[in-house]
């Protein structure tokens, strides 16, 4: 993935907030739980045998007669988990503008947490890749990857995946919690996908959902006033009369679920952004991106 | 060739029309492949399951509007690309009413000929299903449409209605020819008072006869009026009851037009009721100042009224006539004959002929410009140029079968004494009357074309044995009077109502009897002359006003007793007949609506925001 010097002067604008702080592996630029030699006070606590006398407050022992020690919050990295939804809902190759925009997503994100020291680790549920990466230099090698993903995963074989089940076996392989991002169509029953998010957030990770629609999912057209329909997945076919009552009637049903994963969301204090390829992945990219309020 | 909506459609393509049936199956099937619902792939059936399905089977084809939209547009630009025109069928009809002299005549029910046929037109063409078209005509001396062509049935009545009579003689048969030959109509209806004669020929012609009885047919005519020394003399003829007693009169004018005394009535007792009765009359006009008069015949019972009346202009000076021959006018015996100035030229390259000037041809081809009356004596075999031949091969030892009593050529003769050596004999031009005939065919024809009398004979006439003093046979005369001096008149006094040349660079003229507007004149000297009387013009020989008279003396039309069947012209040929309408080509409408069409479409399209084809 190639991205154009206007594309890389955007994203180096952006910068990860996390919402809360989590142990790091190395120094970095995020606030972390660890208490440390940061520049940030953060609160006093008794002087033990061991400690370096360096950092004892000697005002407030000539004013209390008491030998207490300054503590500082610890900077330090924050771990980038990325999730995308492998299933051929996303990879179908009638569908790659989804993937494509999820890909976009993943890349934008990966490439602000890399610039930023943060290891990244991505992950196609579904498939056997994940992979982690490390610096400022790994976007090379993490544009391969999703490129070597999508030439792996958008073929015309359709199989089904269960991911709730997939993401649960993702879950397993997160070392230290951090941000994690799920980009996914998240067009399953809404207990799939609270599931699904549920494998993360038992790992206590900031989980933000990213919705990623394509055009026939957010609306179905035919001018012979039917429509005959495959499943991307199980590749079952179905005749649907699409009027206009029944064009209606569709996009209540879309917007009913995705108010109902956007509910969940909220109330598992999880970020969600839905956003629809309809255009130039990069520009959707990008836009996801701002919307989410992870970058600023 | 395909009849539609009344008219002939065809094809100069017709190859092109299996476009129609060809874009019919494609538009069908591509309407139908369109028509199945198009097949796509979703992200998932989670939400769709909740839709109702649509059945799979195959639904019965209910064509979209833009499916009749695509098809007039093929059918359109096959039809154009056919290249159809159309021709309207409806059947043509010519409505021909004879309103000549004789339909004046009046009938036992108080109506007279022309309003019957009138009535009996109106009816015919207001009573008539399939929507015809009428094309109105008046035929008298000439054929005169007298409405626009190819009208409806009511408006052709309406037509038919306003049509008057005239004082012409009718050329009924050449105004029929004519029009049949045209090919335009289908059908000609005559309503005239002559029979149809009888023919097995196929004709288009439908002669509707107004029912008269020519044997209790009554009329009373002056047949020839002249003046010579003074006196004026009448022929006066009659048929039916009119022939007891006829009583004629006259009033007399000067120059100037004032009256200058009457003619004290003079009666005449004419014969039996069974024939053609003519009597010659003197009159003696009034004192000396009179120049012109006017002289009526009263009859019992006259049906015709018209021609009761003839005017007579003062002492005709003597007739110029031109002699076309290689003999002298001595040898030829016209020097002796009174009432004459003969003039002897070559031929018609002469530069003494005159082609207005009265002509006897002797022997040599006539001239073929009848503007004045022509004797032609034994021509030269060949056709002749006002219709009819001569033949090519001389007949000899002729005897004479057949001739035309009542004939002014045959006065006072008895054609059953004359003896034919040799002739050449000859056919008739088209309604020219065969005066005399022989077994081998007509010996004098007589009949006049443009207003003028001719006379070809082929009998010699002029008997040139090489007396010293040749006697002129009462035949002769009788031509010579009929033609230069009988019932038209001298050559001063010969015309007839309609169209009348007179010297060409005439001026003034006028009618001087009676009070009528002055008649138009060209500068060839063609006047209109619209009624019987006496004009006054001047022409450039001599620049003094000269005095004509203005007759009507249609022996044909007055003898209401005399049958004269219509022989009809026989049918064109049907493609003649279709061929001679001129084609109306759709392709450029049918092109143009087509195109019309797509931009319509193109516009409803970009209106409701969809896109072409499927999506």
């Amino acid at each position: 993935m190639q991205l154009s010097q206007d594309t890389l002067r955007i994203l180096n604008a952006f910068a990860m907030r996390t919402r809360r702080s989590f142990y790091g592996i190395r120094q970095g630029s995020h606030r972390s739980q660890r208490r440390g030699h940061g520049v940030e006070f953060s609160d006093f606590r008794n002087y033990e045998l061991g400690d370096n006398p360096r950092y004892i407050d000697w005002n407030l022992f000539a004013r209390s007669d008491k030998l207490l020690v300054k503590r500082y919050l610890e900077e330090e990295n924050v771990a980038i988990y990325i999730v995308i939804d492998g299933s051929r809902s996303l990879t179908h190759p009638s569908l790659r503008a989804k993937w494509d925009l999820a890909t976009h997503v993943a890349a934008f994100a990966s490439y602000i947490g890399l610039s930023s020291q943060d290891p990244v680790v991505i992950s196609v549920l579904g498939g056997p890749h994940s992979q982690r990466f490390w610096g400022g230099r790994s976007f090379g090698p993490l544009s391969s990857f999703l490129r070597q993903a999508t030439e792996t995963l958008v073929s015309p074989d359709a199989r089904e995946l269960s991911l709730p089940e997939e993401a649960r076996r993702a879950a397993t392989r997160v070392s230290f919690p951090g941000i994690c991002l799920v980009i996914s169509d998240f067009l399953y029953p809404v207990e799939d996908v609270a599931a699904t998010l549920a494998a993360f957030r038992a790992r206590n990770m900031e989980v933000h959902a990213v919705q990623v629609l394509g055009e026939t999912d957010v609306s179905l057209e035919s001018s012979s006033g039917a429509l005959t329909v495959s499943d991307s997945e199980t590749a079952e076919v179905r005749g649907v009369a699409l009027d206009s009552a029944s064009s209606a009637r569709y996009a209540e049903l879309l917007e009913d679920h995705v108010r109902k994963v956007r509910e969940h969301c909220l109330g598992c204090h999880i970020k969600f952004t839905s956003t629809t390829a309809a255009g130039s992945p990069v520009d959707e990219g990008i836009d996801t991106i701002r919307r989410m309020g992870l970058f600023v | 060739m395909i009849s539609l909506l009344g008219f002939s459609l065809s094809a100069l393509a017709p190859a092109a029309l299996l476009a129609l049936p060809i874009g019919l199956a494609t538009l069908v099937y591509i309407y139908r492949a369109r028509g199945k619902a198009p097949e796509i792939v979703v992200s998932t059936l989670f939400l769709l399951r909740q839709l109702p399905e649509r059945l799979t089977a195959r639904k019965s084809f209910v064509p979209p509007l833009q499916f009749w939209i695509d098809l007039a547009i093929v059918l359109l630009l096959a039809l154009a690309a056919a290249g159809i025109s159309a021709i309207d069928a409806a059947k043509r009809i010519a409505i021909v009413v004879d309103s000549s002299l004789s339909m004046s005549a009046k009938l036992p029910s108080g109506t007279t000929r022309f309003a019957d046929a009138v009535r009996l037109a109106s009816a015919d063409a207001s009573s008539q299903f399939g929507s015809p078209r009428f094309t109105v005509y008046s035929a008298a001396n000439s054929l005169r449409r007298v409405s626009e062509p190819n009208i409806s049935g009511s408006a052709a009545a309406s037509a038919v209605s306003g049509l008057s009579p005239s004082l012409e003689p009718d050329r009924l048969e050449s105004a029929l020819r004519a029009l049949v030959a045209e090919g335009t109509f289908d059908s000609v209806w005559v309503y005239t008072d002559r029979p149809l004669a009888t023919t097995s020929a196929p004709t288009p012609v439908k002669v509707t006869t107004i029912p008269s009885d020519p044997k209790t047919a009554s009329n009373a005519w002056i047949s020839a009026a002249s003046s010579t020394a003074g006196t004026i003399s009448a022929e006066v003829r009659s048929i039916g009851e009119s022939s007891g007693s006829v009583s004629v009169s006259g009033e007399c004018f000067g120059a100037d037009g004032k009256p200058a005394g009457r003619i004290p009535p003079v009666s005449v007792k004419t014969g039996a009721a069974s024939a053609v009765n003519v009597s010659t009359v003197q009159l003696s006009p009034p004192g000396a100042a009179w120049q012109f008069c006017s002289i009526e015949a009263k009859a019992a019972g006259d049906s015709l009224s018209p021609d009761n009346e003839a005017w007579v202009t003062r002492d005709s000076q003597g007739s110029d006539v031109q002699v076309m021959s290689s003999l002298t006018l001595r040898e030829l015996g016209l020097g002796r004959i009174s009432g004459y100035s003969f003039m002897r030229v070559e031929s018609a390259d002469d530069p003494l002929f005159s082609r207005s000037t009265p002509t006897i041809a002797h022997r040599v081809r006539p001239p073929k410009l009848l503007a004045a009356p022509v004797l032609s004596v034994a021509p030269p075999p060949g056709s002749l140029p006002w219709g009819g031949s001569v033949s090519d091969k001389e007949a000899t030892g002729l005897a004479v079968t057949r001739w035309q009593p009542s004939h002014p050529i045959l006065q006072y003769a008895n054609p059953t004494l004359i003896s034919i050596p040799r002739a050449r004999t000859i056919t008739c031009a088209p309604g020219a009357e065969e005066v005399l005939s022989s077994s081998a065919g007509a010996l004098i024809c007589a009949g006049v074309r443009s207003g003028r009398r001719y006379v070809v004979s082929a009998l010699e006439l002029f008997p040139f044995d090489g007396a010293a003093s040749p006697t002129v046979s009462i035949v002769t005369l009788n031509a010579l009077k009929w033609l230069f001096r009988g019932e038209a008149g001298g050559p001063e006094a010969g015309l007839t109502p309609g169209q009348a040349l007179l010297p060409a660079g005439s001026v003034g003229l006028r009618y001087l009897a009676p009070a009528l507007p002055a008649p138009s004149l060209s500068a060839e000297g063609a006047a209109s002359l619209p009624s019987p009387g006496v004009i006054v013009f001047s022409p450039p020989s001599t620049g003094r006003p000269e005095l004509r008279s203005v007759n009507i003396h249609a022996e044909e039309e007055s003898d209401l007793s005399r049958l004269r069947p219509i022989e009809p012209p026989q049918a064109p040929a049907a493609q003649a007949r279709v061929g001679s309408r001129a084609p109306l080509s759709l392709a450029p409408w049918l092109a143009a609506l087509a195109l019309l069409v797509i931009t319509l479409d193109v516009l409803r399209r970009m209106r409701s925001r969809n896109s072409w084809g499927a999506r």
